[in-house]
């Protein structure tokens, strides 16, 4: 039991180690800014861009996963796809969107390539 | 059972501080020149062991393990606006450990490991029109293999085909879509090594079998379709190139072998001198260590970036200035 204890203060100090570590080390910018997105008009079609304050970090000007160069067919798809990435971001997981993500979001699946 | 509770805590605590010191041990070698510049976006799009292959100024990598899936989505890296695009997904069963390589503007990827078998069936990627096309699949199937294009061919070889270490090589003629073996290679069997090319000759080392680090190294000159042994990796005492899973790339006439793994993943980075046969240490990759990352180069500008640690998956992205002093701000 008292062993078990000893472990409990040497790891509650050791994270409060790294946390202090982690703070001391942090980078000016904050890297996690809010990440936004904005949809983007391509003449035939949309696509969006995702940024993390001005920066651009994702440009789709095609549908993700979707072979040939297909274009959203209106703004709203572009929109709310853009915004499942940027949701992911925000919940620190991947932006790869898979094409059950794209099923979910009823877009357009037909391709013309 | 109070018991078994402090065997948790005990490994608990032992991981906490390896991934600590992991972190704090990068700044041994003050001295050396180049400079990393975090280009990081994605935190939290960790995968490690992708493919890919640099055309023009975008780089494109995918495939890949993200510690729970093996993934088939494919990425384009713009180097010169500096943001990613999702391009059409990777055909093939998803994997990680292809070779992924570029011949004449067209990409290659194929071979690697689905988790279960290692794999033989390969697809070229079409960036102008961003579609995939499958292609003949590789003789024998293998992961951990090295794939370049070079001379408007491709060439496979080495790796590990789930029984054994190999020392194969294949070389793919896109015109007629057919591969032929090249007999010749000196070197021994190995899987995870490494390989750039300078001048059109194409220099390979490292990479491990049977728990040995190999230090031969090796260049090949496609035109003669020769190989020709060069200085070990460890001709020099202070030389410490051996490693497997590392990246290698060219920058301006110069080769490099980075990151990778020796006993556990590493950051070290050393420069290659074709001149004279000989390699300098550079500085250390400023972002953690990594073995199975990867390189994006455009000739002029280089980027690293993903791979892993541990079981602990990164994702960010660096790109190396090789003759810049090092700063840490950046």
């Amino acid at each position: 039991m008292i062993s078990t204890v000893k472990y409990w203060v040497a790891i509650v100090l050791f994270l409060a180690f790294v946390l202090g570590y982690a703070i001391y080390n942090q980078p000016l910018t904050n890297k996690n800014q809010n990440f936004h997105s904005k949809v983007v008009d391509l003449n035939d079609g949309y696509g969006y861009q995702i940024m993390r304050g001005e920066k651009i970090v994702i440009l789709q000007e095609y549908i993700p996963g979707f072979p040939g160069k297909q274009k959203f067919a209106t703004e709203d798809q572009a929109q709310k796809t853009a915004k499942l990435v940027v949701s992911k971001l925000e919940d620190g997981k991947s932006p790869i969107l898979l094409l059950s993500d794209l099923a979910t979001l009823n877009i357009s699946t037909v391709v013309d390539y | 059972m109070n018991k078994r509770k402090s065997y948790v805590y005990k490994i608990t605590g032992m991981a906490l501080m390896a991934i600590v010191i992991s972190s704090c041990s990068s700044d041994d070698d003050e001295d050396d020149l180049g400079n990393w510049v975090d280009k990081s976006v994605f935190d939290g799009s960790p995968r490690s062991s992708v493919s890919g292959f640099t055309i023009d100024n975008v780089g494109y990598m995918g495939v890949g393990y993200d510690g729970d899936d093996y993934l088939a989505s494919f990425w384009a890296y713009d180097i010169e606006g500096d943001y990613w695009s999702q391009k059409a997904d990777f055909p093939g069963v998803a994997r990680n450990a292809a070779v992924g390589f570029e011949i004449d503007g067209i990409g290659y990827i194929g071979s690697g490991y689905d988790g279960v078998n290692e794999l033989t069936d390969f697809y070229s990627y079409n960036a102008t029109s961003n579609t995939w096309t499958e292609i003949a699949s590789l003789a024998t199937a293998r992961r951990n293999a090295v794939g370049f294009g070079t001379n408007g061919f491709g060439y496979v070889g080495t790796g590990y085909d789930g029984e054994n270490d190999r020392k194969d090589f294949w070389k793919y003629n896109p015109g007629t879509d057919t591969w032929t073996e090249l007999v010749g290679f000196g070197g021994n069997k190995r899987r995870s090594a490494t390989t750039f090319t300078i001048d059109g000759l194409t220099y390979l080392g490292t990479g491990v079998s049977n728990g040995v680090y190999l230090d031969d190294f090796w260049v090949f000159d496609p035109t003669t379709e020769s190989w020709t042994k060069k200085l070990d990796l460890d001709e020099e005492d202070d030389y410490a190139v051996q490693r497997s899973n590392a990246v290698g790339f060219t920058l301006n006439g110069y080769g490099y072998i980075a990151c990778g793994e020796l006993s556990g993943a590493t950051n070290t980075v050393w420069e290659y001198d074709p001149a004279t046969d000989e390699w300098e240490q550079k500085t250390s990759f400023e972002g953690a260590t990594r073995q199975d990352a990867i390189a994006f180069s455009n000739g002029s500008r280089v980027f690293i970036g993903m791979g892993r640690t541990g079981s602990l998956y990164l994702d960010d992205l660096d790109e190396f200035f090789p003759q810049d002093e090092y700063e840490e701000e950046d």
